[in-house]
């Protein structure tokens, strides 16, 4: 009897099931008492130091946010009576940032911390009033430009000029207008080689929100803004059909570049905000290059696995972190490995219940049993794992399930889940090591987000998987 | 064992009983389309900072009016179980089909306290096409004349009008006079609209309210005069002839209960306005007794008012009423306010007293713009500042060929700003400072610098109410301008200064 009941308590422990808190540590970075700090950009400085903007246009750097003990974090109010910026960082002395008026930079010239020099870089986009004409910035890409996406007016309209387009903003403050058919930015970032991504929020000509890539020149799906082509003599963005699919109008119009990654509304957030691409090279787990990408409505980070294919971005989605205390906003992540996040919820709501939160995750040093990737093949997908798979449940094909579908490509509001399909996995070949498993799928569907759920698969080790489902944007279907 | 046999009896039969159907799961979906917003247990996310379903008029009753908002959204103010909420739900019409938002529909109006019957897929789809050609967001005031929520109190109830005609220049006294009319107003609103551009008229309310206990505000603006009386009592009142915009508010303690109600107007010519709310301590909607809801002083946010220290100016970058998008607001120490346009490049609005409310942009979308919050608001300019003096001869030019940049500024240690324009390669650093005393004042100073390509000339003032020009000064309104180190001229009513090489100094005063 003794001997029974030792057994099943180690087994039962050995199978817990998965805890956020086994792998990564969610912690809340104390606030100066009293302020409000909707935060709504996060800067990495020197020596440790983090800036944050709040959406009342207040500047506060922290120190002791790396620290073991947060309680000795300090704040020091740097600057105020900002315009709402969204996208900071810091480079050579100053502290650069796009808000809603402009690009900036501001300095402390005089060394009594706070900032007494604010230089305007560029201003050459319209706003006239409209409290949607949000911008939001990157940092410097690979040629030293910011990369600002401009919303729409009242989110539906382009009433100022250039709302509706991505641009990039030289050191020297040159504006050039890059991509059209934007709607409603949330955040933008770059992933390991450079290239430029941002999230487009569900909404008119948006069936679902999604990661998109800005690949210069091209139309991101909505036309609303492309009157403004006119302005810096560029040809005119394409006019999509209303009531058609993304795969049909992208056939007619070599400039229009599908969502990288669709984030299937309710299902995988509502909101997308804030990316970073995980070049620590492994601080924060094995996701190697993998996105990270913030979610505002329920206060989650999400994973996103891409490749090319065809010249084209996609790939897949995965649940990662949740339980964050506001909606998110801005996303960083340190070389060392702490991923530092904050946001607010006023005026959107989300599940986090509080109006504002700072908050840094950090990974304990254990991996969790996930798909590590999923990447396409000519007849279906190919997944890794994090550590070897049980390889009899990995080669039941019961044990996969797939659904295919696409959206809408409409002038009107979002748009629901249309032309769906069950694609047959029809087999399941694991590797070697068991760390890979090739499925073969009958019936792929080009364009169609690829909705994959793994049931009682588990590590070899009897680790449970802590994401079994992944949803993968198939733009192209590799020809090898 | 015999439990067992039983048991397989019963399952075999379940089949037959439950039907597995592909009905959509209501409860599910809105957890996963509904519940960030309206939360979980259906009282509105995040503390109630968005509407409440749970025991909600909106989502009972005639179901025609829950359909309608969730295909086409709903923005505006709407009141909700007393508390005014004004986001905006966006239109799911598009995003979600029939049954599914049957299913949510049904779920909603059978839960948390709702009891009403359940919604079909054909009926949303009939809805949806009897509104195929809206493209537009409802407001609340629209749906409520489609369907009125049922059960639901007037505001007013037991409300009765007297109309009066007469030529009235303060109010009468009604015990002296016949009403002309008399009328139940089951709408429970005070409201002239019927007599309206009928000039010379007086008008009495009389009717019954419900209160909890503690403290409430009324407000009172009226044109021309009108008094408010609760219990009896006069608490607000507007004695002379005259437009709206003349609020008055009084707090008063009521107890829980009825209480009565009494609004006197009189309107001797010209345009009507009457408008009477009560706001609830804690709480910042107005519920309106009158069909007029007032103009802006209809705030549904806690006001943040922004003072400067006694030692530092404070800024406010923000949508500012009366000048351009890009408005960059200063309070100074001394009661002296400014807002400049980086877009056009100038101190747009100069005013005294208090400085700017930030809660109508700090608080939910923060949708519009906000006016200064103090007094003797000028508008000294409203065009671009800056020209090349061989076109301002005769006119200021209406476009701009000279192109200047906004390059920022820059704080001293009390926050006084100075903001650098560039045109070509020539910079003007723009300083701004108060001197107090006697007669405080905003001193501007403006510094060239580089070579200047063509002389450049500065707009003073544009087609303002200018008055007492002469080299060294001239007044706008109250605002007395003095110019040092230049001189002013006058084209078209406009004040210009031709710029040089050297520093020129204005100060505004008040008089």
């Amino acid at each position: 009897m003794k001997f029974f009941s030792l057994y099943l308590s180690t087994a039962l422990a050995a199978f817990a099931a998965p805890q956020q808190s086994d792998f990564y540590q969610r912690q809340e970075i104390p606030l100066p008492p009293g302020e409000i700090m909707e935060i709504g950009s996060v800067a990495l400085l020197p020596e440790q130091k983090v800036a944050v903007a709040t959406r009342r246009g207040d500047i506060w750097i922290c120190e002791g946010a790396y620290g073991e003990d947060l309680g000795k974090v300090t704040w020091k109010k740097f600057a105020q009576g900002q315009h709402e910026p969204f996208g900071m960082f810091w480079k050579d002395g100053w502290l650069w940032m796009t808000q809603r008026p402009e690009v900036s930079r501001i300095k402390d010239s005089d060394g009594d911390g706070v900032a007494d020099t604010f230089e305007t870089i560029c201003d050459d986009w319209g706003i006239n009033g409209d409290y949607h004409e949000y911008a939001f910035g990157t940092e410097p890409d690979k040629e030293g430009n910011i990369w600002i996406t401009l919303c729409l007016t009242g989110s539906g309209g382009a009433n100022s000029d250039w709302r509706g387009w991505a641009v990039r903003v030289t050191p020297e403050g040159k504006m050039i207008p890059t991509c059209s058919g934007i709607r409603s930015p949330g955040g933008m970032g770059f992933n390991a080689k450079g290239d430029v991504f941002y999230c487009d929020n569900q909404g008119l000509w948006n069936g679902s929100s999604s990661v998109k890539w800005l690949k210069p020149g091209s139309f991101q799906g909505n036309p609303t803004g492309n009157k403004y082509h006119t302005l810096a003599n560029l040809p005119a963005p394409p006019e999509p059909v209303s009531g058609s699919r993304v795969e049909t109008e992208r056939a007619k119009f070599p400039t229009f570049v599908p969502p990288a990654v669709v984030l299937p509304h309710g299902k995988v957030g509502q909101s997308p905000t804030g990316i970073v691409c995980d070049t620590t090279k492994g601080k924060f787990g094995p996701w190697a290059d993998q996105l990270y990408v913030a979610e505002q409505c329920h206060s989650q980070i999400q994973r996103a696995c891409l490749e090319e294919v065809n010249g084209i971005y996609q790939g897949a989605v995965f649940h990662f972190l949740e339980g964050f205390e506001a909606g998110l906003i801005p996303l960083r992540l340190d070389p060392s490995g702490i991923i530092f996040s904050g946001g607010s919820n006023r005026g959107w709501a989300s599940r986090g219940s509080k109006p504002f939160t700072f908050e840094r995750v950090k990974w304990t040093g254990k991996t969790p049993f996930e798909m590590l990737t999923m990447f396409a093949k000519p007849d279906g997908f190919e997944l890794t794992f994090t550590e070897p798979v049980d390889a009899k449940a990995a080669a039941d094909l019961a044990n996969y399930k797939m659904e295919a579908w696409t959206y809408i490509l409409q002038s009107s509001y979002g748009s629901p889940e249309v032309d769906k399909t069950s694609p047959k996995i029809t087999a399941a070949t694991v590797s070697a090591d068991g760390l890979k498993v090739r499925l073969k799928v009958d019936g792929c569907v080009k364009g169609h987000v690829h909705h994959l759920t793994l049931s009682n698969i588990k590590a070899a080790s009897g680790a449970e998987m802590w994401h079994p489902q992944a949803f993968y944007t198939l733009n192209e279907i590799p020809a090898k | 064992m015999h439990m067992r046999r039983s048991l397989l009896v019963f399952t075999a039969g379940l089949p037959f009983i439950i039907a597995p159907t592909q009905a959509q799961d209501g409860g599910q979906l809105y957890t996963l389309y509904c519940s960030a917003c309206h939360g979980a247990d259906g009282n509105g996310a995040t503390g109630g900072q968005f509407p409440p379903l749970a025991k909600s008029p909106w989502v009972q009753g005639n179901a025609e009016r829950s359909i309608k908002i969730v295909l086409h959204g709903l923005h505006g103010p709407v009141e909700v179980k007393g508390k005014t909420y004004n986001l905006e739900m966006p239109p799911q019409g598009a995003a979600l089909p029939d049954d599914q938002i049957a299913a949510i529909l049904t779920h909603v109006r059978a839960s948390w306290g709702n009891k009403s019957t359940p919604v079909s897929a054909d009926q949303v789809k009939a809805t949806r096409g009897a509104t195929a050609a809206r493209k537009e967001h409802w407001t609340a005031e629209e749906l409520l004349k489609l369907h009125p929520l049922e059960n639901a109190k007037p505001p007013v109830e037991n409300l009765i009008s007297y109309y009066y005609k007469g030529s009235f220049q303060s109010m009468p006294d009604f015990s002296q006079l016949k009403p002309d009319a008399v009328e139940e107003e089951p709408m429970g609103l005070v409201d002239y609209s019927p007599y309206a551009k009928t000039d010379g008229f007086a008008m009495m309310w009389e009717g019954k309210f419900y209160t909890p206990d503690g403290k409430h505000e009324f407000c009172l603006d009226s044109d021309d005069g009108a008094r408010l009386l609760i219990d009896g009592q006069l608490v607000c009142e507007i004695k002379a002839i005259g437009p709206a915009g003349r609020l008055v508010k009084k707090s008063v303690a009521l107890k829980k209960g009825m209480h009565q109600l009494r609004v006197e107007y009189f309107e001797f010519a010209g345009e009507e306005a009457l408008s009477v709310g009560m706001k609830q301590q804690g709480s910042n909607g107005i519920k309106w007794f009158s069909k007029d809801k007032g103009s802006a002083q209809s705030k549904t946010w806690p006001e943040i008012m922004l003072t400067p220290s006694a030692d530092r100016a404070v800024m406010y970058r923000n949508f500012i009423q009366g000048t351009s998008a890009r408005g960059i607001g200063f309070g100074f120490p001394g009661e002296i306010n400014m807002a400049y346009s980086a877009d056009r490049l100038a101190p747009e609005l100069l005013w005294t007293g208090k400085f700017i409310d930030a809660g109508h942009h700090w608080t939910d979308r923060g949708v519009g713009d906000e006016p200064p919050a103090g007094d003797d608001v000028t508008r000294i300019s409203n065009k671009l500042a800056y020209a090349f003096t061989e076109e301002a001869g005769t006119a200021w030019p209406a476009g701009n060929p000279v192109a200047p940049s906004f390059r920022g500024y820059k704080l001293d240690a009390k926050g006084n700003p100075t903001f650098l324009v560039q045109i070509g390669n020539q910079r003007f650093l723009d300083s701004y400072a108060v001197v107090s005393g006697s007669t405080p004042a905003l001193v501007r100073t403006i510094t060239p610098s580089g070579e200047a390509a063509k002389p450049v000339s500065l707009l003073l003032l544009s087609e303002h109410d200018l008055q007492t020009p002469t080299a060294q000064s001239f007044q706008a309104g109250k605002v007395k301008v003095e110019v040092e180190g230049g001189a002013v001229r006058y084209v078209t009513g406009n004040a210009i200064l031709d710029l040089k090489n050297s520093a020129i100094t204005i100060r505004y005063t008040w008089q």
